[in-house]
């Protein structure tokens, strides 16, 4: 594959920008800590309603997980850029904005994929989950699904960390809102009908009710859901691409590229 | 040594730093909402114990990452020196920091309160005022030591800092604050009862329902955090002659 | 020769906070292909603004600018292909990775053909005398270092014109004069550098044109001797003397931009500027205060000529 080369753009990406770069670091940040906020949920839930509950808010949470996994390491990128002072260099290239913030994705992507599986492998021997092996390609086929409607949500941040220096506040916002409204821990079906409205054009929502029909949690047909999923992730990737054009204008017309964090 | 303290609120506390506002003003009201819609599916439950979570969840998070960067910070500035070479101890600048920190963390506990009981109408039954102010006072002295500690041992093993994160989570569960303490694995228990803010939390929760063990819970927290307080003077004074000879942290 | 940078009535105009700050106020020069310009002011000045517009990172708020017949504004990406970068300081690189693999990322972002990628980074670090060092971490690099993998990373695209923004910023000696020889190397290859820069000696050896500017104005363009030429009207004197009332004689207004070096006990190598023309008089307004054992009158630099010209700035 392309971005495995050696000195290719992903790779290089990956060991200039990244933070997880030792195998002590990925096993404690993407098999422990994950893991440990799953257990944290888990005893919420079995404390509070029991554990018939349990697989519920697991799976939720895995999804969940991932999605931060994508967008926080996403965005911390282009911290990084910024406090490199690289981010310039990077935008003066003849390169296409939209196309650079894309490429710089394929590193949190594969992050996340590594995230999601250990993710199901802990809940299946850890939590008792049992995987349904004999619907693996349904599980594959929601994986790049989900991940595609998350890299486009995340592209509205990329764009908008051209403009801002620190854009870690309304990625917590957004996260935090996520774990509420996305249905990870209850079903968007108790929210009121203006809040189930909102939370049916997040990213996510539609997925992890896919998930959890797939794992037999809940019984909707899951390929309704995984196309309501597609559909708003192209929308958001729509308006990303308009997004990335503006940002770079107003970025260029107020000197934002330029500021350090 | 209260000056100090008054200065610490006024100088040091951040309130413009995001990550800040956000554990304390922000974090229990997620966390509260997601409570509030998971009783919707079991209509029994008690919220109380889950409105403290909340409280208790935000504190421990604010005093995690104030607390526990408190001499690190120091250092990055790099005003450690000055504070080393100052006629204050270093035990009382670590003391005051870490007792103020403790008290915003209060803060987010009224918040929670307030946040709970006007937001989403849960009630809070406290059968006794006094008994359940007294326990806040004793959780507070525990989070305190915990934030001297947490001080020390980032400030002394650089690596352990980078995992700030980590401890987050697993002493929450280990704390008793969803599940009491007694129904976790012996293993766990052991290591649990040795942390004085399983004891604080205990107490806090003992003192909302009138139980009789509060009073020796309370006794054993205070008791705990004193031992480990006497620790801490001793290893600070340790750490401050290690300084004056090497001149910095990194000698350690 | 043609003009291969064209501005017009420049004006930018940050927005801040406390008011809008005017960085640039109507500002107009040309840049001829081949040439290496200087643009020399003190910090605040706008040479660092001139720049981020030249290189459309940053909009005008009024006024044109053409690089290579194409506008700033609407053109900036068919720009982005035909020019590079660099400045000064230790930021703009990622420290984790090599001095080579740095420029193999950015040969793929300036989407160099991959095939050709290996003998291009061969050929330019070479050039910057970067080969030994190519396999080490960039934050193992000294600053001159820093600077040559910058000039390495900016030749990537094969720019028609180079910006260097304060390239000797906090470089030791050997590491400036690198440096210096190789921007004198690119020019003499027919690329057009834009050069700003603190240390005149720096800019009076490289530019053959210099513009200055203070307050966001140009205050004066031309050749170095053409500047220097402007200023033959000031009298600037070096002397050495004997003198027990160095003080009395700085104090004194006569005097101005006194700098004194102090030889050997009441000995004195002094360099100033005076009203008085002729060396006689001024020989004897400085016996005063003390014996003179040599005046003379000296060349005007281009720091002199600096100096007066942004005499009240700051």
């Amino acid at each position: 594959m392309f971005w495995i080369h050696k000195y290719g753009f992903t790779n290089l990406s990956y060991k200039a920008l990244y933070s997880f770069q030792s195998l002590k670091l990925f096993i404690l940040f993407r098999i422990v800590d994950p893991f440990m906020n799953y257990l944290f949920y888990a005893t919420l839930v079995s404390a509070m309603i029991g554990s018939d509950y349990l697989s519920f808010v697991v799976i939720g949470n895995i999804a969940s997980y991932t999605c931060h996994t994508i967008m926080i390491n996403f965005m911390t990128m282009f911290r990084f850029e910024r406090r490199y002072g690289t981010l310039e260099l990077n935008i003066a290239s003849p390169s296409p904005t939209l196309w650079i913030i894309i490429r710089k994705a394929i590193v949190p992507l594969f992050d996340g994929m590594f995230v999601f599986t250990v993710g199901l492998l802990i809940g299946w021997l850890i939590f008792d989950i049992p995987l349904p092996l004999d619907q693996i390609g349904n599980i594959l086929v929601l994986f790049i699904v989900t991940l595609f409607s998350v890299l486009a949500f995340s592209l509205l941040f990329a764009c908008l960390s051209l403009l801002f220096a620190n854009v870690n506040l309304f990625l917590n916002l957004a996260l935090a809102v996520f774990q509420v409204f996305c249905g990870v821990n209850f079903s968007v079906t108790l929210l009121p009908n203006s809040l189930e409205f909102i939370a049916r054009m997040l990213p996510l929502t539609h997925s992890i009710e896919a998930l959890r029909s797939i794992y037999g949690i809940e019984s909707y047909s899951v390929y309704p859901l995984l196309g309501k999923e597609l559909i708003i992730g192209i929308c958001y990737l729509l308006v990303s691409l308009v997004f990335a054009t503006m940002m770079e204008k107003v970025a260029r017309k107020n000197g934002a590229l330029l500021k350090s964090v | 040594m209260l000056n100090l303290f008054v200065q610490e609120i006024k100088y040091f506390t951040n309130f413009h730093n995001k990550m800040y506002q956000f554990l304390l003003f922000f974090q229990p009201l997620v966390f509260l909402t997601i409570v509030y819609f998971l009783q919707q599916i079991r209509g029994d439950v008690n919220t109380d114990r889950f409105v403290v979570a909340s409280a208790l969840i935000s504190m421990w998070s604010y005093v995690l990452y104030s607390s526990g960067s408190a001499l690190v910070s120091l250092r990055w500035s790099d005003t450690l020196k000055l504070v080393i070479a100052a006629p204050t101890s270093l035990f009382q600048v670590i003391i005051s920091k870490a007792f103020s920190n403790s008290m915003i963390a209060l803060i987010t506990m009224v918040l929670s309160f307030v946040y709970a009981r006007f937001i989403f109408g849960f009630s809070i039954t406290i059968s006794n005022y006094f008994w359940f102010f007294s326990s806040v006072i004793v959780l507070i002295i525990s989070l305190c030591v915990v934030g001297i500690i947490l001080a020390i041992v980032f400030a002394v093993f650089q690596n352990v800092f980078d995992f700030q994160n980590l401890i987050l989570t697993p002493i929450i569960l280990m704390c008793g604050v969803f599940i009491p303490v007694e129904q976790l694995p012996n293993v766990i228990q052991f290591v649990s009862y040795g942390i004085p803010m399983t004891w604080g939390i205990k107490a806090v929760y003992e003192a909302i329902e009138v139980n009789e063990m509060m009073y020796t819970t309370m006794i054993i927290s205070l008791g705990i955090s004193f031992i480990y307080l006497l620790l801490a003077a001793f290893v600070i004074r340790k750490m401050e002659m290690v300084l004056r000879r090497h001149g910095k942290l990194g000698a350690m | 020769m043609e003009n291969v940078i064209e501005v017009k009535d420049l004006t930018r105009v940050y927005k801040l906070k406390e008011g809008n700050k005017l960085a640039l106020d109507h500002i107009s020069f040309d840049v001829k292909r081949g040439e290496v310009f200087g643009l020399l002011g003190p910090n605040g000045a706008g040479k660092t603004t001139t720049i981020k517009i030249l290189t459309t990172l940053l909009l005008p708020t009024e006024g044109d600018v053409k690089v290579l017949g194409y506008d700033v504004v609407s053109e900036s990406q068919k720009i982005r292909n035909q020019i590079n970068f660099v400045y000064g300081g230790e930021r703009g690189v990622y420290g984790r990775l090599t001095g080579k693999e740095y420029l193999y990322y950015f040969c793929t972002l300036y989407k160099v053909k991959r095939k050709e990628q290996p003998a291009l980074i061969d050929k330019l670090l070479d050039l910057v005398s970067l080969k030994e060092a190519e396999n080490q971490k960039i934050h193992t690099f000294s600053k001159g270092m820093i600077q040559r993998l910058h000039i390495a990373r900016c030749l990537i695209n094969e720019p028609k014109i180079l910006f260097l923004d304060e390239p000797t910023i906090g470089l030791d000696p050997v590491g400036a004069r690198l440096l210096r020889d190789l921007v004198r190397e690119l020019s003499e290859q027919g690329i057009t550098v834009i050069l700003t820069t603190h240390y005149m000696q720096e800019a009076d050896d490289l530019c053959d044109r210099i513009a200055f500017i203070r307050d966001g104005k140009i205050s004066i363009i031309g050749e170095p001797s053409h500047i220097k030429e402007s200023c033959n009207h000031l009298n600037l004197y070096e002397a050495i003397l004997s003198t027990e009332h160095l003080e009395k004689l700085k104090a004194d207004q006569t005097f101005k931009n006194v700098e004194e070096e102090v030889l050997k006990g009441s000995f004195v190598h002094i360099k100033f500027e005076m009203k008085i023309s002729s060396e006689d008089e001024a020989t004897s307004y400085l016996e005063q205060f003390g014996q003179v054992l040599k005046l003379s009158k000296r060349e005007i630099s281009l720091e002199d000529a600096y100096i007066y010209l942004m005499e009240d700035v700051g």
